[in-house]
């Protein structure tokens, strides 16, 4: 595979000073250049220039990245290496060897854009764990399709429906919302995202729920599929009024992608201006929540949760202090921070099914560090941290429960 | 030796001038007894690498003179050799009060330094035993430090500049006036605690700190220096910063502290409402350990500390310093009381884990030594014997270092570079450098 | 040459994961943090423990190989470039703590531990490590040792050679030992001195005793406002000419706080020239004293305005935006080079000027955010052009007018940076041809081939930038 890399003008920003290589995840694990977002963005910028050959090997060390964007926090000049990233892997591709790429493109291009599919895949998976074929698995698959498996979430009762396109707020209305119902969180948390309904219309938002809408396109661009991620993105601001105080998604990861729409649609003049708009709308549950104020006193309940910082609402959105905050306002509830709460659990997308190895690693830190803290509940709002700790949990055996932040606010009744 | 001494007198003297060169008469700077052929005065850095050049050429060792102080660190000077005197080398360059630096010539003592910058509230907190007499250049290359060592630094932390005569003739310098300077390798480093082996300093610039507008001490006595040690432990991991922290242990001590007891001597520095807390707090801790305490301010602080710093060097008597890790001070004090002769008496300066031991003669022999070694050795410290009879001194190196061996070699090879022939006090520093 | 030999007995000794040797693995350690020059290693080695550095060195050094040592590529100076291409040994690996000893307050760590990893790890024991340089969120102790390195609150503590007890280093033979130790006064030459600042040019050390301190119960940061850039370094110089040295003693420039404070809410104020950072530590009785001294020699030399820093996070928020200043320079230009000079504090005013107008003279913007408290200065240079535009001759005018005015007064070219590749041709500017042969006596009796890190230190005669040093006679070396 040899290809050119194009000229990304954000790398210029870059004064190679190296205060993101500690920050970040995969350099932390190896302690190697290549592994670091500064390595990363020194072989793009080779690469570019001509220095450098595009073979499969800069391939592995830019799709090593977690996507985590760790590093742009921590990055005094303010390289956005997610975007970065997403545009150099847009000419790389899908990662992984042949076979496996060609399954991850075939998934993001045919799967992802179409909730119909989705659905019937999910379907698939919910059967095979109700009907005792997974256990058996477990036990039968060879070792390298085991950890796979295991990492399935239990595929939800049932899934996400939205009983209407409008759900009216229950008491005086306070706001109007727009809802991402998402994929993974109405194909594998549908309890969650009712719960964030009822969350939401207690706390007196009517909220909308359009009927078009597709999955926001993370996976896409994180994994090479930024002209399949666009399509979506435009089915979504087809989809979204924009004539509400904002469009919300209790999925960080959907929330970081959406809003970066005006930029990703930036070189379409049908769409720029409109995207721009839809992404200034783009809310975290949890942030909008704190802005707006919770309505009613939340009942007692003691005990110590520990938080998560999902990387995508820490890193990519700055969202760090609001749902915090909302934890702090649950009488009885102690939140005690772990060590290094903002660094990535190894989830990141579709990474853990991608770099095992890797992914475990860090899966095996965030264990200890929320052991550590003897706290009951992990709170993490979004699917895949979810997804994750969940494996996580029952794989190191942590006694802890993982929990979304809406499902602490909906059973204290906030 | 005469030989030489009779072709290089002439040669010195053209050099310097009849009256800054004394032949015969040099019995005063005799150093363990062995008696200089010359004694020389040169009057600037110029005449010092002169002098070192000419005294290579005929083959003669030289020694450094400053104040004499602490002339008798080291191992036995190996004859003939020149006394080379650097009293005249005593102006002050430079005193930059607002850089809280001073440039001053190597022979300046410090107790002329302190007459220099302390009508601008400014000091030198090195405090060598006899720091009256001693002098910038010697103090640095001796490197013996005072009480306040871990609290303003030691001469390595406090030395920024300096210039050198090497044995070639030739003056280099090294560092500067800034108190951070990364331009080429730290050479002022070498300089320090080599004994003028590596080359004859003739210049220092130094860093200051202004004096303390309060000072005071509580000194805290006891039978049993072991509550003592305990005690100083105690305020040494509390958020307290003294000064200084010293356990002055036994009759021999505590005799020259007009005290028939040990004493714990904690000094607090600074504004008075810290000063005042620190003491405070340590006189209650003493009070719970039901121990007496009192604060001395003024004068008889002053006398208090004058005693201690020069403790080991006061009178005859053996000289031994004995430097650990700070945490294992109380184990290893423990150990060396059960060793050493009941006339010893010892200074205990817990924050930088020195001890010196101050020993008579008559009981002290090479066993004794050996067990002071050996004890020291199995905590990783070091031992030096500063001042003890010829014949102890000459029953093996006087710091008997544990040098790894490559470390030692590389120190050879610095040795070898600097001083092919041999000119700079040679064989007197640690194992014959 | 073929290397495969020499690349698989590598791989025996560090696995084949560590030892590099594809294009893609190597070009990313053609650089460190100085972006002026670029030249690819041969092969590039992690080793994980201080055996696999002796086996690494032995093999290396049997081809004739040179070797440049490595830790987090943080250095501005170009340190560990490999010019000469070799084998660049990566101590990155190496991050073991392998003693904390709270009570005689050391502790031993291998070279490749990052600084800041270091401090959070001894916060359970109320100690840190005080060498704090701007970028030790990222570089690792050995970095630090090797150059010396400094940071704001060294201004009290001192710099990184007062806090290293002992050394393992590895030599360029292969050899293991160690330098120092634990307790104070090792017998001989203070090679662990002389070890410490030595850019990597004696031999890849290995593991380090660092002393430890106690965190101070009190800590008060305070900001001073000032509407020139004059009256800042006064009020600086004033302050330590008062006898007051605080923990910490910092000037930021307008240009800088506004760069930051476009990447940051660090609560630098928009409509200043020039700000005091300031910060005392100490006992709770002391650390307000002082405060309230400091603050009236500020009003005294025309604080506009005097802020302190309310919380914890208002503290950390202002230290952050301090060490993010050099990065938010991005923001100003495309190109930016921080240099790193000093000059005795009783000359900061005059020195700022003298900047300001070479500068202007020669037509670059320079922002200035430094260590006001000991002299040391970091003009950044801001530029289009790229290093091998004619233009940049107007930039390494600029810095050679810069160091030279230090010169004149007693100070230094490089304050906690190091000479590296950068500023080597500039050496004897400082030094004389006696001073510059001692140095290298001491470098050849660790490394008589000079296999460690050639070409660094040392003026080799090749400039940097592409531009050749003006000849400046060693008028440095007097006063």
């Amino acid at each position: 595979m040899i290809r050119t890399m194009p000229v990304i003008p954000e790398v210029e920003t870059c004064i190679h000073c190296g205060l993101c290589l500690n920050q970040c995840p995969t350099y932390r694990l190896t302690h190697l250049e290549t592994a670091s977002p500064r390595g990363r963005i020194y072989l793009i910028e080779a690469a570019s220039h001509g220095r450098l050959d595009v073979t499969s090997g800069v391939a592995d060390h830019l799709y090593l990245c977690l996507a985590c964007r760790a590093c742009e926090t921590a990055c005094p000049s303010g390289v956005q290496y997610g975007r970065v990233a997403e545009a150099a892997r847009d000419v790389l591709g899908p990662p992984g060897r042949p076979f496996q790429r060609a399954m991850v493109r075939f998934a993001l291009r045919h799967l992802m854009p179409h909730p119909g599919r989705l659905r019937s895949v999910a379907a698939v998976i919910r059967f095979y764990q109700r009907s005792g074929l997974a256990a058996l698995a477990l036990r039968l698959l060879p070792r390298r399709l085991r950890r796979p498996a295991a990492l399935l979430p239990e595929a939800s009762t049932r899934f996400y429906t939205p009983e209407a396109e409008v759900l009216p707020a229950i008491g005086e209305p306070r706001a109007r919302v727009a809802f991402l119902t998402g994929c993974a969180m109405s194909l594998f948390f549908a309890e969650i995202n009712e719960a964030t309904l009822r969350l939401l219309r207690r706390n007196g938002c009517e909220v909308v729920l359009p009927q078009n809408q597709a999955c926001c396109g993370a996976l896409n661009i994180h994994n090479g599929e930024v002209a399949s991620a666009r399509a979506m993105a435009r089915r979504n601001v087809d989809a979204f009024p924009v004539d509400v105080d904002a469009i919300l998604t209790n999925a960080a990861g959907c929330g970081a992608a959406m809003k970066e729409y005006g930029h990703l649609l930036g070189d379409d003049p049908d769409y720029r201006e409109r995207a721009e708009r839809f992404s200034t709308l783009v809310r975290d549950t949890g942030e909008f929540l704190a802005a707006l104020g919770l309505r009613n006193s939340p009942k007692a309940t003691d005990r110590v949760v520990t938080y998560q910082d999902p990387c995508h609402l820490a890193h990519g959105q700055g969202v760090r202090a609001q749902p915090r905050a909302l934890l702090a306002a649950l009488p009885g509830t102690t939140l005690r921070e772990m060590v290094a709460s903002d660094r990535c659990c190894g989830s990141a997308g579709i990474y853990n099914f991608l770099q095992p190895e890797t992914s475990d690693a860090l899966l095996a830190e965030k264990m200890e560090a929320i052991r550590a803290t003897g706290a009951s509940v992990v709170v993490a709002p979004n699917p895949g941290c979810m997804m994750q700790l969940r494996y996580g949990v029952r794989r190191f055996g942590v006694p802890v429960r993982v929990a979304h932040l809406m499902d602490l606010l909906d059973e204290a009744g906030a | 030796m005469i030989a030489d001494s009779m072709s290089l007198a002439p040669r010195l003297e053209t050099l310097l001038g009849g009256e800054w060169v004394t032949v015969g008469d040099t019995s005063r700077w005799a150093v363990d007894g062995v008696i200089p052929g010359i004694a020389v005065r040169p009057g600037d850095s110029e005449q010092v690498g002169a002098v070192l050049r000419l005294c290579g050429e005929a083959a003669a060792a030289v020694v450094p003179w400053g104040g004499g102080t602490a002339i008798e660190v080291g191992n036995p000077p190996r004859p003939p050799h020149v006394a080379l005197l650097t009293d005249r080398l005593s102006g002050l360059v430079e005193h930059d009060a607002a850089n809280l630096t001073v440039t001053v010539g190597a022979g300046m003592t410090l107790g002329a330094l302190d007459g220099v910058i302390s009508g601008q509230g400014q000091f030198f907190p090195l405090e060598p035993p006899f720091a009256e007499r001693a002098t910038a250049g010697g103090a640095v290359a001796v490197n013996l430090n005072g009480p306040r060592r871990a609290h303003c630094g030691s001469a390595r932390d406090l030395v920024i500049g300096a210039r050198a005569a090497q044995a070639d003739g030739t003056l280099i310098k090294a560092g500067g006036k800034t108190v951070k300077n990364v331009a080429g390798y730290d050479m002022c480093k070498l300089f320090i605690g080599s004994l003028g082996t590596l080359g004859v300093l003739t210049e220092l610039t130094l860093r200051l700190l202004p004096v303390p507008e309060t000072s005071r001490t509580v000194a805290v006595w006891g039978d049993d220096p072991s509550d003592l040690l305990r005690l100083s432990g105690r305020v040494l991991e509390s958020p307290l910063l003294p000064a200084a922290v010293v356990v002055v242990v036994d009759a021999v001590a505590a005799g020259a502290l007009g005290r028939n007891a040990s004493g714990l001597l904690v000094r607090a520095t600074g504004f008075e409402a810290a000063v005042a807390r620190q003491v405070r707090d340590v006189t209650a801790w003493a009070a719970q350990a039901a121990l007496d305490a009192e604060t001395l301010e003024g004068e008889a602080e002053g006398a208090l500390w004058q005693a201690i710093r020069d403790f080991a060097w006061a009178g005859g008597g053996i000289a031994i310093r004995v430097t650990v890790p700070s945490g294992d001070v109380p184990a290893v004090f423990g150990r060396l009381r059960s060793a050493l002769p009941a006339s010893s008496g010892a200074v205990v300066h817990a924050a930088s884990g020195t001890i010196w031991i101050h020993a008579d003669p008559a009981g002290f022999t090479a066993t004794a030594l050996g067990a002071v070694r050996e004890i020291s050795a199995g905590y990783s410290g070091n031992v030096l014997v500063a001042r003890a009879p010829r014949a102890l001194k000459a029953s093996g190196d006087v710091w008997a270092p544990g040098t790894p061996p490559r470390t030692l070699e590389i120190m050879r090879a610095i040795k070898q570079a600097f001083d092919p022939i041999g000119t700079l006090n040679p064989g007197r520093f640690v194992a014959g450098l | 040459m073929t290397l495969a030999p020499l690349i698989r007995r590598l791989q025996a000794i560090v696995g084949n994961a560590y030892a590099l040797h594809r294009p893609e693995d190597l070009i990313v350690y053609e650089q460190d943090a100085l972006m002026v020059s670029r030249h690819k290693p041969d092969l590039v080695v992690l080793p994980d423990t201080t055996q696999q550095v002796s086996e690494v060195v032995r093999a290396v050094r049997e081809l004739g190989l040179p070797i440049v040592p490595r830790g987090a590529g943080t250095g501005l100076a170009g340190g560990a470039i490999p010019e000469r291409g070799g084998v660049v040994v990566a101590l990155t690996r190496m991050t073991r703590v392998h003693d904390i000893d709270p009570i005689s307050k050391t502790a031993v760590v291998e070279a490749g531990l990052v600084n800041a990893d270091l401090t959070a790890m001894l916060e359970p024991y109320g100690l840190f490590f005080a060498p704090d340089p701007g970028s030790q969120v990222a570089a690792t102790i050995g970095g630090n040792v090797a150059n010396n390195a400094g940071g704001p609150h060294c201004l009290a503590y001192g710099v990184t050679s007062n806090h290293v007890l002992g050394l393992e280093v590895v030599l360029a033979d292969g050899t293991v030992t160690w330098v120092g130790s634990r307790a104070l006064d090792e017998p001989g030459y203070d090679l662990t001195g002389i070890l410490v600042g030595s850019e990597g040019t004696f031999g890849i050390v290995t593991k380090a005793i660092v002393r430890l301190l106690a965190r101070r119960e009190a800590v008060r940061t305070l900001l001073a406002i000032y509407d020139t850039m004059d009256a800042a370094c006064e009020a600086a110089s004033a302050v330590i000419a008062s006898g007051i040295v605080p923990e910490a003693l910092e000037i930021i420039d307008g240009m800088s706080m506004r760069a930051v404070n476009k990447t940051l809410q660090a609560g630098f104020p928009e409509d200043a020239e020039a700000a005091l950072l300031i910060e005392v530590e100490g006992l709770a009785e002391s650390v307000p004293v002082l405060i309230e001294r400091i603050e009236a020699i500020c009003h005294r030399q025309g604080a506009r305005r005097i802020q302190t820093a309310a919380t914890a996070q208002d503290r950390m928020g202002l230290w952050k935006g301090r060490k993010h200043a050099y990065g938010a320079l991005g923001k100003l230009a495309r190109r930016a080079i921080m240099l790193d000079v000093c000059a005795p504090r009783s000359h900061l005013a005059r020195i700022m000027r003298q900047i300001t107008e070479a500068g202007t003279r020669l037509n670059i913007q320079v922002a200035n955010f430094f260590h006001a408290g000991d002299g040391n200065l970091h003009p950044n240079l801001l530029f289009e052009f790229d290093d091998n535009s004619p233009e940049y001759a107007r930039v390494v005018a600029t810095t050679e007018d810069i160091m030279w005015a230090c010169i004149a007064v007693g100070g230094t070219i490089t304050g906690e940076h190091g000479l590296g590749m950068e500023k080597r041709e500039y050496l004897g500017w400082m030094n004389s041809d006696a001073d510059i042969a001692a140095m290298k006596r001491v470098r050849d009796a660790f490394d008589p081939d000079g296999a460690m890190n050639p070409d660094k230190v040392f003026p080799t005669g090749r400039p940097v930038h592409g531009t050749i040093p003006s000849v400046r006679a060693a008028g440095g070396a007097d006063r």
